[in-house]
């Protein structure tokens, strides 16, 4: 007899329904938040290239010393020579990189999002709104924007949010700027706003600083040109030109004045070449998207730091499915991180700048 | 009939008795013997007074629950005794009892059907497939430590190291992921997004 009802649902089961919304757990803190925050922290060009030198972990300030020893340390020897030298031939310096604490609230239609959504899945796959395949395609849109903006901020700073980017405080390549910035005490160059024809020019300015004030940052391996993508671009087009001569027409014959003409190029291929890794007399040219324009800086990699408190308590993310609670079709993605820069030593970065 | 229920009170009477004085025996009641022991063995007899005063402690912190226990087995023994009279009238428990208040061979064919019943009820909860998850789960366990050890006389060592059951979780708890570098920022982030759970 109880066979009969045995296809029937139970009476738990009966009382659920099919259709019972299900909640993601959405909010991830301290090292469970890492997933979602270091792609935001990690994925931005200057990082993931490791153009500069990155230190997670930190709290909230980190110390780092570095340590200078005069050259004059050898001591003529023999009888009557036994003193010791003074400890100033030994300094120890310290820069501090202190984190801003910043923070990503956004919310989001999932209307809007749908499209790309499905796009992204194929015709054959079908995932639920509440899937976790979901949620990390709206928290990955959310952290590249992130990520595209601490490309910026490590670089140009930004008005009132990050006032700690290597160039600048406000987001304005300017004296005031880089005053506040944390290149503020770099060995400066003034050059000229670049283009195509005087690109190779304003780098070899920069490179003659070094080569007159900062002798010895060039034998460092990890020494980098850091340009904008229009610079290296301008870089680009002048090396697959180079090599012309000195043109003269009648007028200038008559006036003296003379034109550039264009070369075979680098490799004598012109512009039919594909060109890899930039460099400018053996310095590596990286092109960093958060870099002003009109801006060069020579600087080993060592020397430009950028924190995070990346696997620390005070990361957190979260997705909150707010049209589960108020009836919108939105979705929330918050994001709770500190970032910092600081220069070892500025002194030994050298800052091509037009004003 | 009336000597038959009177026999079993006197029964239930003596039980109780029984009990207490064993309670009683159990603690100790010779404090000077011990105390002269003591004194024999070296000990002043200030030193073995103390000696006597912590073990009776320790004696009735011991004996306290000695007797907790003992009370919770009586009462246990009361409640199914009251149980089963509930369920039987008193007529039919003196029919079920001989001389000797045991059941009769006869009677105890009985049992059987309330119990029959007791076990469909049991069977019923069993069945609940949460119960029938737990008896396979128990059984597959004691089958893998059966197959562990086989392995073990083969000469085999496996799960050494406990497996991992959110393996997601492991991995964060290390280092920083590395993003890879190729492709644009949003490929990167969709690469290291792509197995979180």
């Amino acid at each position: 007899m109880n066979n009969r009802y045995n296809s029937l649902p139970s009476r738990r089961s009966r009382r659920e329904l099919s259709n019972n919304p299900q909640g993601l757990p959405g909010t991830y803190a301290g090292v469970l938040s890492t997933p979602f925050i270091a792609p935001a922290l990690k994925t931005a060009d200057t990082l993931v290239k490791g153009y500069v030198r990155q230190i997670d972990g930190i709290s909230f300030k980190a110390v780092l010393s570095a340590t200078s020893i005069a050259d004059d340390v050898i001591q003529v020897g023999g009888a009557s020579n036994c003193a010791f030298d003074d400890g100033n031939s030994v300094t120890l310096s310290e820069s501090i990189l202190t984190l801003t604490d910043l923070k990503v609230n956004e919310e989001l239609c999932r209307a809007t999002m749908l499209n790309s959504w499905q796009e992204q899945l194929g015709p054959r796959n079908t995932a639920d709104w509440s899937s976790p395949e979901y949620r990390n395609f709206v928290m990955g849109q959310v952290a590249a924007k992130t990520a595209a903006g601490v490309e910026n901020a490590i670089w140009k700073g930004s008005n009132g949010v990050f006032a700690n980017g290597f160039l600048s405080s406000d987001g304005v390549f300017d004296d005031d700027g880089l005053a506040a910035s944390s290149l503020a005490n770099a060995t400066t160059q003034a050059i000229a706003a670049m283009t195509a024809a005087n690109v190779l020019q304003q780098i070899g300015l920069v490179y003659n600083k070094a080569a007159t004030d900062k002798s010895a940052i060039l034998s460092k391996p990890d020494l980098k040109f850091f340009v904008s993508n229009k610079t290296a671009a301008l870089y680009r087009q002048a090396i697959a030109t180079a090599g012309g001569g000195i043109a003269f027409d009648t007028a200038g014959l008559a006036s003296g004045a003379a034109t550039t003409t264009t070369g075979q190029g680098y490799n004598n291929m012109v512009t039919n070449q594909a060109f890899g890794a930039l460099n400018f007399l053996g310095i590596e040219i990286a092109e960093c998207p958060g870099m002003f324009d009109d801006a060069i800086v020579l600087a080993q990699t060592e020397n430009l730091i950028v924190g995070s408190n990346l696997s620390t308590d005070y990361t957190e993310a979260s997705y909150i499915q707010t049209y589960l609670y108020d009836g919108s079709d939105n979705v929330r993605v918050t994001m709770r991180f500190g970032l910092g820069t600081v220069a070892g030593i500025a002194a030994d970065a050298i800052v091509g700048k037009t004003f | 009939m009336f000597r038959k229920r009177k026999l079993a009170e006197e029964e239930y009477v003596e039980e109780t008795t029984t009990e207490t004085t064993e309670t009683e025996e159990s603690t100790p009641d010779s404090m000077e013997q011990f105390i002269n022991l003591l004194v024999d063995m070296g000990l002043s007899a200030e030193q073995a007074e103390a000696v006597h005063t912590m073990a009776m402690e320790l004696v009735d912190v011991s004996g306290g629950e000695t007797i907790t226990e003992e009370v919770k087995e009586e009462t246990k023994v009361e409640a199914s005794r009251q149980e089963r009279g509930s369920r039987r009238s008193p007529r039919r428990e003196f029919s079920r009892r001989g001389t000797t208040g045991r059941p009769s061979r006869q009677m105890r064919n009985e049992e059987p059907a309330h119990g029959r019943r007791a076990m469909s009820e049991q069977r019923s909860e069993r069945t609940s497939p949460t119960q029938r998850l737990e008896v396979q789960l128990r059984r597959q366990r004691r089958e893998m430590a059966e197959m562990r050890k086989q392995l073990i006389e083969l000469g085999a060592q496996p799960a050494t190291r406990g497996l991992n059951n959110a393996p997601q979780r492991r991995e964060v708890s290390g280092s920083v992921p590395t993003p890879s570098a190729e492709g644009s920022i949003q490929d990167r982030v969709n690469a290291m997004l792509k197995n979180v759970r």
